[in-house]
Parts: structure tokens; C-alpha cells; sequence
């Protein structure tokens, strides 16, 4: 197989593949059959995706941070150095307010808690918003997206109007409105925790970015020749979504949800620091910057530094990561 | 200089007028409906003592009548008109200009209104043209200098700049400037004021001056790494057209061409994400005003949601979203007026 020539001509490279698998195969319907499924060819898109991928180092080593990231405040319970429930006895308290050193790497707070500790779990807090406001958003988004892409007409000029009323609204406002609102309140028999109606209002604020970029890539698909091929063979609208279209959609949806990670992080931080966020018991990042705000220009500044530093650090391993898929996605990037 | 057809210029306004009316009158049902369900305007008297307070000022409000003038109900006919409803009031009054007095303050809303959208105007002003001139020169060299050590670290600057929460960047700017600056060179006062518009007793413009840079600090920076960006893509975009290639083999020089044919077509576009992201800094400032305790419209919005004050609430919502959309608007007419190419098509 020519790997190398993949590289250069990704097209070329594709033919070659399916021209080589199909080589063996004599039967013409078996043929067609392969052809539609695509297999081949989708494995060779996704070496290339790859391959492009990996020499974009800035965006590997975010991918990297990222992961680590995830892992460390997934498992912040055994990973932290000291329990997140610390027994406040002479021992601790002897501790209190003490820089970062090499046993309180982020130091310690006013009762000789370690920071790190709950800067971990605070993160776990954050992250998971962030993941799981992207996982919803981008469900969504693209459902409605792709219904108003394809079929057009009233579908589609309900959506374009509803996201063109979202954008004169100030979001941050509505957000924190939407939060006081909400929190405490049930949702179908079931009490919903702040970070839950965080998770609620931050999809419900991002599904329609996803959406406008999925309904954009739907219009332009919707012209091309394979499209026509199967609703000519018969294929259903349902079909040729899910099929066809959505998996030639895959790059901008994967760039997008990359990119509202970062979003969701930096706007749940946001509305935890205003007091509009998760709520105690509940502790994210922002609100650990809340908590510790009045500690600035003091000896203790560093429960500031830390808290929002793995905001920072959080986000921008995202948007490297965004940017490198980006590129990795566009066949046309390699310079 | 610049061949603008009158009558065209002025049917594409109008008309982008005329369709934004629907649009903010839509967004008046909307943010009343939004702020009826998630703000209850009783809720202030929730520690009475006094039975009767609470259904008389419920009768005072007109909270007993129907949210809307239209309303779905079970029964024939499937649509009940209602003469007298929340939403009718309040808009008509709202039209008129009797935006009557806040909950809290018993001032009028609409001085109420006037004075923070003034402070917030002032923080405004000074940040976009300080963001816009830093950002246009950094977008301009990094395209002239495309891939230079420069243009490098002036995007790894602007990610930083995308990534950083807003808040976290205004409390370190604080703890630099406004306590470790003054302890490293032994100075009495701080060089930097984070709280408010002046100290207590002045009004001097240098005082002013050093209250107003942090915050115009910490909003900058996010504006001059989207703008830069911005403006750099923009830039390499009209650098690699024809005209420019032609203007270059006449024999005009390199910077000539840069800043006359460049930088001019450039602007086109960045004008308009300007105008469109200041249009929605009036709401968005509330960060920035929060932390430094300035006067402003952002700081009306957190203390009123503090204490549950619709009054202010709701006039403060129509106001931000019209800014919005006068400034979409603007975006648009802008784009129309000053490339003739989009609005001969």
C-alpha cells in the first residue's frame, strides 16, 4: 500500500486503497455495496487525519495536557496528596498559610488545608461541566442542525431566528438570571444540583453555535453528487443524514466541541466567581477564585494564583487542541 | 475618495431598520416572560411581618392579572384575549418613558439607568480605542511579517489572551499593580486605584486616569486578541489579491502599499466585528465592573439581581439588547457603505 503517496495526495491515496481492495472482488453489486459503505476510504481519511494530527506538536502536547488533565481530577480522590475531607487537628492547623513548597505544592489555606487538594477536586468539578456541556450541546446542535440544513424552509428559518434572538440578549446576564431561577428547582421529579442546572443553561446557551456550523456544512453537502446518488437509489432522508452527510460533517463538529469545552470552563468559572455558579456543597474553580479574592496584594495571593492558573492552563490546552484539529481536518492546510 | 450612491445606501438602512423592530419588540416578550419566571418581584418581602403587605403590593404591581394580552387556555375559544395583562402595562409604559422607581433605591430607573450607562461609556470609549489601535499595529505587523519570531508570540499571546478568565486576569492585575508595584519601589500610594471611579474628595482627570486603567487593562485584553487576530487574517487575506500584486509592480513601495491599499481594505471587515462586539460590551462589562467597583451598567445588573429588583431588571435587559442590535445594525450598514461590493449584489 502506498503509505507515502498518502501523504502528499490524499485523494490519490484514497483510489489507490479502494481500487486495491477492491481488486479481488469480481462481483459488481459486492462492489457498489463497498463503495457506499466507504470502509477504505474512511480508514485512510482518518490516517491522514492523524498523520496531520501528529506533526502539529503544539496541539499534540495540549492533547496530552488535556488527557492528564482529565485523568488527575478524575481520580482526585486517591490521586491528592491529602484527603479533601481533612480532620482539622493541632497537626493541620500548625500548617496553616504556608507557601507552596514541596509538601503543599500550591500551599496551604487559613486552616492548613492543602490547596492542591482542593484545586483538584475543584477541577474536577469544572472540567466535568465542560465535557458534559459539550457532549449535550453538540447532540443537539447537530440534530437541529442537520434538520434545518437538509430540509430547509420553515425548519430552518425557525432556528436561524431563534439563534439571531439569542445573540441580542446579553448571555451573561441571562445566564446568571437563568441560574438564581433554576437552582433548587425540580426537573421532572428530580432535584437538580447547581451543577446540574449549570450543565442545563450552558448547553441550552451553546447547542445553537454548534447548530449554525452543522446547518453551514449541511447546505453546501446538500449540492453534492453523492448526496443526489443515494436519495437517487432510494435512500431515506434519515439515511442519508445519519450515513452520509453527518460522517462528512465529522471535522467541523469535532472542532467545535473541542472549542466549547473551553467555552463552558471559562463561563461556568465566570458565573462561579459572580456567585451565580455551582453551589457549596458542589466547588468548582471559579469559585475557589471567589472564595480567596480578598487575599490579593497579601502574604496568601497564592490561593488566587493557583485556582485560576488551572482555569487558564484547563483552556488553552482546549484551544490548541481545537486549532491543531482544525488544521488536521482541512486537507488543504499541509504547508 | 469614497463614491457612496445616496439612494441605495439609504433603502439598505431603512430597511435593516424596519426589520429590527420586529426583533427587539419579540425580544421585549421574551426577556419579560424570562424575567417573570425566574425573578419574583415579592420576593424582597419574603421577612414580613405585616400579612397584608405582601397581596397589597401583588395588587400594586398588577401581578394578579394575566402575564400576557394573549394567552393558550384549555377551553373555547383556544385563545383568551386579556385587555389588562402584566406584559401590556409594562410595555406601554416602558414606550412611554415611565419606567417608573427601583425597589431598593426609590430612585427613578431611568436616571437610575442614565448615570450607570454614563460611567460605563467612559470605560468603554478609553478601552476600544486603546484595544483598537493596539490590535490593528500588532495585525498589520504580523501579516507584513508573516511567520516571524514576532507574528509567533503575538498568537501564542492572543490564545493566552482568549483563555484567560477575565476575573482571574483582573485580580492579578490588581495584585501587581496595585500592592506589589507599590511595596517593590517603596511608594506611598499605589500607582494603580482598583476600586471605583476617584478617591474620596478628588476629581482630577490624573486621578481618574488611575482608576480607570486597570479596568481598561482587563478589558483590552480579550478585545486586542480577538481583534488582532482578527485583523491579521483580514490583512494577509487582501494582501495576497490582485490589486495589491498590481499596485507592487507599478513600483509603489512596499510600505506604501502596505498602509494605502492593504491596511484600508483590511479595516472594512475588522470595523464591523467592532462594532458588533462593542454593541455587546454594554451588557458585558459586568465582570470588569464587579471587581473594580465601577459605577456601571454591569454593576447595576449584579446588585439589582442581588436583590431581586425587576424594576431595574427588566428596562436594564431592553436597553443592552437594543444596544445590541443598533450596533448590529451599524455592523451592517457599515459593511453596505463602505465596500460597494456587497451592496451592489
Amino acid at each position: 500500500m502506498p503509505i507515502r503517496d498518502s501523504e502528499d495526495h490524499p485523494g490519490r491515496a484514497a483510489a489507490a486503497v479502494s481500487s486495491g481492495a477492491l481488486a479481488e472482488i469480481a462481483d459488481d453489486t459486492v462492489q457498489a455495496h463497498a463503495q457506499e459503505v466507504g470502509e477504505p476510504e474512511a480508514r485512510s481519511q482518518w490516517r491522514l487525519f492523524w498523520r496531520r494530527f501528529f506533526r502539529h506538536k503544539l496541539a499534540v502536547v495540549a492533547a496530552t495536557v488535556l488527557i492528564f488533565l482529565y485523568i488527575v481530577t478524575f481520580f482526585a480522590d486517591s490521586v491528592s496528596p491529602y484527603d479533601i475531607d481533612q480532620v482539622l487537628d493541632d497537626k493541620t492547623l500548625a500548617d496553616a498559610r504556608q507557601g507552596p513548597s514541596l509538601d503543599h505544592w500550591f500551599g496551604t489555606d487559613d486552616l492548613g488545608r492543602d490547596q492542591l487538594t482542593r484545586v483538584l477536586h475543584a477541577g474536577r468539578v469544572s472540567l466535568r461541566v465542560g465535557l458534559l456541556v459539550a457532549l449535550v450541546s453538540t447532540v443537539l446542535g447537530t440534530a437541529v442542525g442537520a434538520l434545518a440544513g437538509y430540509f430547509g424552509k420553515w425548519v430552518d428559518q425557525v432556528l436561524m431566528r431563534i439563534t439571531d434572538l439569542f445573540l441580542i440578549v446579553p448571555g451573561l446576564a441571562v445566564l446568571m438570571m437563568a441560574q438564581k431561577g433554576l437552582s433548587g428547582k425540580e426537573l421532572f421529579g428530580w432535584r437538580m444540583s447547581s451543577s446540574a442546572v449549570i450543565i442545563l443553561i450552558l448547553s441550552f446557551l451553546f447547542w445553537q453555535y454548534i447548530a449554525r456550523v452543522v446547518r453551514g456544512v449541511f447546505l453546501s453537502l446538500k449540492e453534492r453528487e453523492y448526496v443526489e446518488a443515494a436519495r437517487a437509489s432510494g435512500a431515506s432522508s434519515f439515511r442519508i443524514i445519519t450515513r452520509h452527510m453527518i460522517p462528512n460533517t465529522i471535522g467541523p463538529i469535532a472542532v467545535n466541541t473541542t472549542l466549547v469545552v473551553g467555552l463552558a470552563i471559562l463561563t461556568e468559572s465566570t458565573l462561579s466567581y459572580l456567585g451565580f455558579g455551582v453551589q457549596p456543597p458542589d466547588v468548582s474553580l471559579g469559585k475557589l477564585v471567589y472564595d480567596y479574592q480578598g487575599r490579593v496584594g497579601g502574604d496568601t495571593a497564592y490561593l488566587v494564583w493557583f485556582p485560576g492558573l488551572a482555569i487558564l492552563v484547563a483552556v488553552i490546552a482546549v484551544n490548541f487542541l481545537g486549532d491543531g484539529m482544525r488544521d488536521a481536518f482541512d486537507p488543504q492546510s499541509d504547508r | 475618495m469614497l463614491w457612496v450612491c445616496w439612494p441605495a445606501v439609504l433603502t439598505f438602512v431603512v430597511r435593516r431598520i424596519a426589520y429590527s423592530i420586529p426583533v427587539i419588540l419579540l425580544a421585549s416578550i421574551l426577556v419579560f416572560g424570562f424575567t417573570r419566571a425566574t425573578t419574583d418581584p415579592l420576593a424582597r418581602f419574603t421577612q414580613t411581618r405585616d400579612p397584608n403587605l405582601i397581596e397589597r403590593e401583588r395588587l400594586r404591581l398588577g401581578l394578579d392579572k394575566p402575564l400576557y394580552p394573549v394567552s393558550l387556555r384549555a377551553s373555547m375559544p383556544p385563545f383568551e384575549m386579556n385587555p389588562e395583562s402584566q406584559y401590556g402595562r409594562w410595555i406601554s409604559e416602558f414606550a412611554r418613558g415611565d419606567w417608573g422607581e427601583s425597589f431598593t433605591t426609590r430612585r427613578d430607573v431611568k436616571t437610575e439607568i442614565w448615570d450607570k450607562f454614563k460611567n460605563t461609556v467612559k470605560l468603554i470609549t478609553w478601552g476600544i480605542v486603546l484595544s483598537a489601535l493596539i490590535a490593528i499595529s500588532i495585525g498589520v505587523y504580523s501579516a507584513a511579517r508573516q511567520y516571524s519570531l514576532l507574528d509567533y508570540a503575538f498568537t501564542g499571546l492572543s490564545f493566552f489572551g482568549l483563555s484567560m478568565p477575565a476575573f482571574w486576569f483582573a485580580l492579578m492585575a490588581i495584585d501587581v499593580f496595585s500592592f506589589r508595584m507599590t511595596k517593590w519601589f517603596g511608594l506611598s500610594e499605589p500607582m494603580f486605584f482598583s476600586v471605583g471611579l476617584h478617591n474620596a474628595g478628588q476629581t482630577g482627570f490624573i486621578d481618574f486616569l488611575r482608576h480607570l486603567a486597570l479596568p481598561v487593562m482587563t478589558l483590552s485584553v480579550q478585545l486586542i486578541a480577538g481583534w488582532s487576530r482578527y485583523q491579521r487574517s483580514s490583512m494577509l487575506d487582501v494582501m495576497s489579491s490582485d490589486y495589491i500584486r498590481t499596485a507592487r509592480a507599478k513600483g509603489v513601495s512596499r510600505t506604501k502599499v502596505l498602509i494605502k491599499h492593504g491596511l484600508r481594505n483590511a479595516l472594512i471587515p475588522l470595523l464591523t466585528v467592532m462594532a458588533i462586539d462593542i454593541g455587546a460590551l454594554f451588557g458585558g462589562l459586568i465582570i470588569t465592573e464587579q471587581i473594580f467597583s465601577w459605577p456601571g451598567m454591569g454593576q447595576l445588573f449584579v446588585a439589582s439581581m442581588q436583590t431581586g429588583d425587576t424594576q431595574i431588571l427588566l428596562p436594564w435587559l431592553m436597553v443592552t439588547a437594543t444596544f445590541i442590535v443598533m450596533f448590529n445594525l451599524l455592523a451592517d450598514v457599515l459593511y453596505g457603505v463602505l465596500d460597494p461590493r456587497i451592496r451592489l449584489s
